[in-house]
């Protein structure tokens, strides 16, 4: 019994520290559980926060044009602040800023102050090693442009907050925008995060990416070849566009001086002059308003149309064909057969090429351009007008317009919707979107033929390239004086507009150079640009010659070589389909003769 | 039972701390990598390319007559006879 009674005062004794214990914890738990729960849950669980960058925008290859890479920005809570010269100097050191404007920036007076926006990798990782209590390093992005300024008119601006600002940052802010979202963690005393759940359901969504038509390489041929030419002459700007006449791509868009916050071959519009002729001819082949062998009096050089308007030609022609019209770019034929047409329907053909309207293409601003001749489409002549028109005066059109139109007969007549985003990288590619057909198959082979005939021997020999067949158009329009409101004797814009190689059109190339000085005629300006970046795309594409190269005797060139040899020679396939003479080899020169 | 779960408890604590550290490891390079590929693309953006071929490497770029196509023979291998020619 007594031994009993031992025992138990014994276990009493030995229980007697847990009793405090037991109330310590009673009183933790259940008595003050709640305010210490939400203490520990502000040291445990915090928001981070976590950037899903900015989509990429990249060329048709997939090359990177624009991408958003991680930054970080500092603040700095200058209550915190101790020793504010010590911390200013170091700062400054980290951050390669100026100590002054640090300085200036933490006696700003406002508590919180935005050190400095955009970090890199480099200058974070040094501020993070001063460890001041008093500066907050946050995840942001920043925009990089690998190339340079290359595209960047296409590609536009993003503002500091990250959004778009101009061109296709603009346009396709939506699909393209990061966003930052919270994330809940579980943090231990030092502030390293504890994983609790399946990191799998809590993985970032990819942002969108933006594939478009343009190739990188074209589009620095591009790029050097405007800057390079509005240099040269001391022009005021100058833009350029390829285009791959089978499906409407956009191969390049230059334009020089390169702003980001604007693009001049969509936004901006021109005087087109003679490369505009290309309308007036499809137009009188097409309402057969003027026979093949036809000649149209050209009045040796001076028309006078009314009494107080003469319209001159460069070149002065007497009675001429169309070809020899378009070849020569007179003014006066073109005229002529402008006022023939009549400005029905000649209006009717500028907007079946596009003329007038917008292309639809995505993109932010684009212009309209300018189509109106007074009374036009009431059928009420205005002759000076309609006949300035036929020529390319009078009237605007964009240059995306215009390449558009070329491209059209490259292709033999039909007009394609200009594309410059294939779409976004998760989306099915769409196919080419054929919008109408402009005029027939026909009437395509004879305007290529009269376009190839302007390279030959026309005003545009410039754009000749030994070995290929070139078809295009020079232009050289005399620019409107804001001030006087007449045309500037001494300002004009000097283009060119063609294709090549005529066989089988790989692409269509536009040179626009607005005020060159010193020389200012399209063939002399424009038409070497053409020709220097046809030639890099024939090299870069691998596109072999149509021709003999120049070896061969000079007359047969402006023929492709199947039309050169007899059908039955025996060297030769007879169609394109059966199988090659045993002893494979280039036509010899003594064949070529033959034909010819 | 009871140190059973313990156990486990501190095992998945353990196990979160390294997923964590992981995650982190995985940003950072993530990060990095994200410089580096803009540092390749900015290495081999053609203005760069062009300048370094041009003034470093003296190389010039191709012309349509420096390329030299070959007959349609090699264009056209699915031909019988130009197989069995190539199998002599």
């Amino acid at each position: 019994m007594r031994q009993a009674l031992r025992l138990q005062i014994c276990a009493a004794i030995c229980l007697l520290p847990a009793v405090p214990v037991a109330g310590r914890l009673v009183l933790l738990q259940v008595v003050r559980h709640a305010g210490l729960q939400s203490k520990v849950q502000s040291r445990t669980e915090r928001a981070a926060l976590e950037i899903i960058p900015r989509g990429r925008i990249l060329d048709r290859e997939g090359r990177i044009l624009a991408q958003s890479l991680p930054a970080w920005s500092s603040t700095v809570d200058c209550d915190l602040l101790q020793d504010p010269e010590s911390a200013a100097r170091r700062l400054a050191g980290a951050l390669g800023m100026p100590l002054a404007v640090v300085r200036e920036k933490l006696a700003s007076g406002r508590r919180s102050v935005w050190l400095k926006r955009k970090m890199s990798y480099e200058e974070t990782a040094r501020l993070r090693k001063l460890k001041l209590p008093a500066v907050a390093i946050v995840p942001d992005e920043q925009r990089a442009y690998p190339n340079g300024d290359l595209a960047r008119p296409v590609l536009g601006a993003v503002r500091l907050d990250g959004g778009g600002a101009s061109g296709l940052e603009f346009e396709f802010n939506r699909a393209l925008s990061g966003r930052s979202r919270k994330v809940e963690l579980t943090r231990d005393v030092a502030g390293e995060p504890i994983v609790l759940e399946d990191p799998a359901a809590a993985a970032a969504p990819a942002p969108s990416n933006l594939r478009l038509s343009l190739d990188r390489n074209i589009q620095f041929f591009a790029d050097s070849a405007i800057r390079e030419a509005v240099l040269e002459y001391r022009a005021k700007r100058g833009m350029v566009l390829i285009q791959d006449p089978s499906n409407g791509e956009l191969l390049a868009m230059a334009s020089f001086p390169a702003d980001p916050m604007k693009n001049a071959a969509v936004q901006d519009v021109y005087e087109p002059g003679s490369t505009f002729k290309i309308v007036m001819a499809a137009a009188a082949l097409e309402s057969k308003a003027v026979a093949a062998e036809e000649r149209i009096d050209c009045e040796n050089g001076r028309w006078e149309l009314t009494p107080s308007v003469a319209i001159k030609d460069h070149e002065p022609m007497g009675p001429s064909t169309l070809p020899e019209i378009v070849q020569h770019s007179s003014n006066i034929g073109s005229g002529k057969i402008g006022l023939r047409l009549g400005p029905k329907s000649f209006l009717r053909y500028c907007r079946l090429f596009g003329f007038g309207y917008k292309t639809g293409l995505p993109f932010p601003a684009e212009s309209a351009g300018l189509l109106e001749i007074p009374g036009g489409d009431e059928g009420r002549t205005d002759p000076v007008r309609l006949a300035n028109a036929a020529f390319g005066q009078g009237l605007a059109v964009t240059p995306l317009q215009l390449v558009g139109a070329y491209s059209a007969v490259a292709n033999g007549g039909e007009l394609l919707e200009p594309r410059l985003v294939l779409g976004l990288e998760s989306e099915a590619p769409r196919p080419p979107l054929k919008l109408r057909r402009v005029f027939t198959p026909e009437t395509a082979a004879s305007l290529k033929a009269m376009l190839e005939l302007v390279v030959q021997k026309g005003t545009g020999v410039t754009a000749q390239i030994p070995g290929y067949r070139v078809a295009g158009k020079t232009g050289t329009a005399q620019k409107l004086d804001p001030a006087t409101g007449k045309y500037s004797p001494t300002d004009y814009i000097s283009s060119f507009a063609g294709f090549a190689p005529v066989g089988a059109p790989k692409f269509t190339i536009l040179v626009v150079v607005d005020s060159p000085q010193g020389k200012h005629y399209g063939s002399e300006v424009a038409g070497p640009v053409f020709a220097k970046l046809a030639r890099q795309m024939l090299a870069l594409r691998g596109i072999p010659p149509e021709l003999p190269l120049p070896l061969a005797p000079a007359r047969s060139r402006g023929r492709s070589v199947a039309d050169a040899i007899p059908s039955g020679a025996a060297t030769v396939p007879a169609k394109r389909k059966s199988p090659p003479a045993s002893r494979p080899s280039l036509p010899r020169p003594s064949l070529l003769k033959s034909g010819g | 039972m009871l140190f059973a779960f313990l156990w486990q408890q501190l095992q998945a604590t353990r196990v979160g701390y390294s997923v964590g550290k992981a995650q982190q490891e995985l940003k950072s390079q993530r990060d990095r990598n994200a410089y580096l590929r803009m540092e390749l693309e900015r290495l081999s953006s053609p203005e760069r390319l062009e300048s370094y071929a041009r003034e470093r490497l003296g190389m010039a770029p191709p012309t349509p007559e420096s390329l030299v196509f070959l007959g349609s023979a090699v264009q056209r291998p699915d031909d019988s006879r130009m197989v069995s020619l190539l199998v002599r």
